[in-house]
């Protein structure tokens, strides 16, 4: 088989990664095996035999699969109406959906804190309501971490579904509804299952994305609710336990690495449909 | 017409582009590493520039990542001085990142208080910053006077508290140590570890556990929360003298001396000049200076504080204990404290 010498133009990329990415990663494998006295586990060990760090990985977990669910949620309609809409209605969704990600995730997270604060604009319009008679606490929550990680990450679950949907012919429903399907089961056999590659591409990005968030959990919890990253930066600067963090990020890698892997192999497996 | 770049036009752009390196060359300079405080790069250090004709290029970080950079660059020191709290610069002690200060280069440390020479002068404090309490002025009508007032029910979810990973969250490990033993609060920190029962009482009134303080200060500026344990007089008094609704308390049971330190890097660049630099932080008259900008006691006993500026006597613990157990307390304050 002739080799294509448009190959060689990827050389580039893969070295510049290579040098930056791949070498860094393989001294962090190393150092999470690597004791004073030699090869060791105990750093596996001490995490995983530790019912605290155990009760972290489980955290991050929660929190990577509550906000892929809830980007999910409301991401997958939005990619639709963003898709369907025409003119200036594309634009105004497009702003509304994408200009948050040139906001840095810094300022969104202390946005958050200001909007859920007791006098924020939250318990402001609840009030003014009438549906709560004081200000309720909302800031330093589990509902406020997940709706701030769902805000930051919700362009990510948006794109690769609104590229994909926006390739599907909009006349599919009708096609299917002369023959008789009703709209619930055209989406169901015939839209969903063409939009799934947008749907894994989605959640393995947001999933690898938020299971390894570490600005937004310390700006809307604190110390509260432990996060694998927060625990890495915890052992690399302040325990000065390199052994434990990188461990850590090692437990991490896996966990992000077996959802893209998977999510590559179910694109395969769906694209050869 | 053709451009060609001839030599001498080459050579002269070239000479052009070098002038403002050999510009600079005229200039002495020393790298500083240490906090990202206001006040040092505006106020403090202009005036020891000019008055001693060296460029000072400051890199302003936390400590621990500071004595990363020292560690890294051990082989070919690059610091010449390093501004870090005494936890941290034990540990630079204990590698050999440091320097001894020598009385003679400096001899304004003559004048210092026995306390801010730790470790037979291996660093200097350069000022005692204070921590105890700082209270929100709208929402309460008066300075708590006691650290049992923290535990009042009365603050449910109105209290944070700093980290364990910052040095600052000794306070009200000491404040819960004194509550639990009886203690003075000077002798609490080897007991320590008799606090953490105490501490734990105090979950129902704590809204967060900070490892970022601006945040915090920022929630209790806003009236979020009503006691915040324990940003130092650095910020809680600087903030108070821009207007911001916060103070200091000074609680019955004692104030805590932050520890503020320099020292020399070993091996550094220039180490002349960065004894200049130290000598001059440590000097009576720029200690004043630093005493009002920095809401410090200073540690130069022939220092005089600015008028209106009333620190109590601080209490000075023994940060070398502090730091051989710190990782201890920091896993057992997020287990036990920080955890749901």
């Amino acid at each position: 088989m002739k080799r294509d010498p448009l190959g060689l133009l990827a050389l580039p990329g893969v070295g510049y990664l290579a040098l930056v990415f791949l070498a860094p990663l393989l001294l962090l494998l190393w150092s999470s095996v690597r004791g004073p006295e030699g090869w060791t586990l105990d750093g596996y060990v001490r995490l995983l035999g530790d019912p605290y760090y155990r009760g972290v990985i489980a955290a991050s977990l929660q929190l990577a699969l509550i906000t892929t669910g809830g980007a999910l949620l409301l991401g997958y309609p939005a990619a639709f109406a963003l898709a369907r809409a025409r003119g200036g209605w594309q634009v105004v969704l497009f702003a509304l959906i994408f200009l948050p990600l040139t906001v840095s995730i810094i300022v969104k997270s202390f946005g958050w804190g200001i909007v859920l604060r007791r006098d924020g604009i939250l318990n402001w319009a609840l009030l003014n309501l009438g549906l709560i008679e004081r200000p309720v606490r909302m800031i330093f929550t589990e509902g406020a971490l997940y709706a701030g990680m769902i805000n930051v990450f919700l362009p990510f679950m948006v794109l690769p579904i609104f590229a994909v949907v926006r390739m599907l012919d909009p006349r599919l429903p009708d096609a299917a509804a002369t023959l008789g399907a009703s709209p619930w089961f055209s989406f169901r056999r015939v839209t969903l299952p063409l939009s799934l590659p947008g749907v894994v591409a989605g959640v393995s990005l947001v999933f690898s994305l938020s299971v390894a968030a570490y600005v937004t959990p310390s700006l809307l919890m604190g110390d509260r609710y432990m996060t694998m990253s927060m625990v890495m930066a915890k052992a690399f600067l302040n325990l000065r336990d390199w052994q434990l963090g990188a461990a850590m990020a090692a437990v991490l890698l896996a966990m992000a690495l077996a959802v893209v892997v998977g999510a590559a192999a179910l694109q395969r497996r769906l694209g050869g449909r | 017409m053709p451009f060609f770049a001839t030599r001498r036009a080459l050579l002269g752009g070239t000479a052009m582009l070098a002038a403002p390196a050999a510009l600079r060359a005229q200039t002495p300079e020393i790298f500083v590493g240490g906090p990202a405080s206001p006040g040092l790069t505006d106020i403090l250090f202009p005036i020891i520039e000019k008055k001693h004709g060296f460029k000072i290029l400051f890199e302003g970080t936390n400590s621990l990542i500071n004595l990363e950079k020292i560690r890294s660059n051990k082989a070919r020191p690059t610091m010449t001085v390093t501004m870090m709290d005494d936890p941290v610069l034990i540990l630079g002690e204990r590698e050999g990142l440091l320097e001894p200060l020598r009385g003679k280069a400096i001899p304004n440390l003559a004048d210092l208080r026995a306390d801010a020479k730790p470790r037979e002068a291996m660093w200097a404090n350069w000022c005692f910053p204070a921590a105890s309490i700082s209270w929100q002025t709208q929402n309460m009508k008066a300075a708590p006077t006691s650290y049992a007032e923290v535990w009042d029910p009365k603050y449910r979810d109105k209290v944070i508290l700093i980290s364990m990973r910052i040095t600052q969250a000794v306070v009200p490990l000491l404040a819960a140590t004194h509550l639990a033993t009886g203690k003075p609060l000077g002798e609490c920190l080897k007991l320590a570890d008799e606090g953490f029962g105490k501490l734990r009482e105090l979950k129902p009134n704590i809204l967060q556990i900070t490892t970022n303080p601006p945040q915090a200060q920022q929630l209790q500026e806003s009236g979020e929360v009503d006691l915040y344990l324990s940003p130092d007089s650095r910020t809680t008094l600087f903030r108070k003298s821009q207007k911001a609704p916060v103070d200091l308390a000074f609680p019955k049971e004692g104030t805590v001396a932050m520890p503020a330190g320099v020292a020399l890097v070993k091996g550094g660049p220039n180490q002349a000049l960065g004894e200049t630099f130290i000598n001059e932080l440590l000097s009576p008259e720029t200690q004043a200076l630093v005493a009002g900008t920095f809401f410090s006691k200073p540690t130069n006993t022939k220092a005089v504080a600015p008028a209106g500026l009333n620190l109590p006597d601080l209490v000075v613990l023994d940060w070398e204990y502090f730091a051989d157990n710190r990782n201890r307390w920091i896993e057992r304050f997020e287990r036990e404290i920080s955890a749901r």
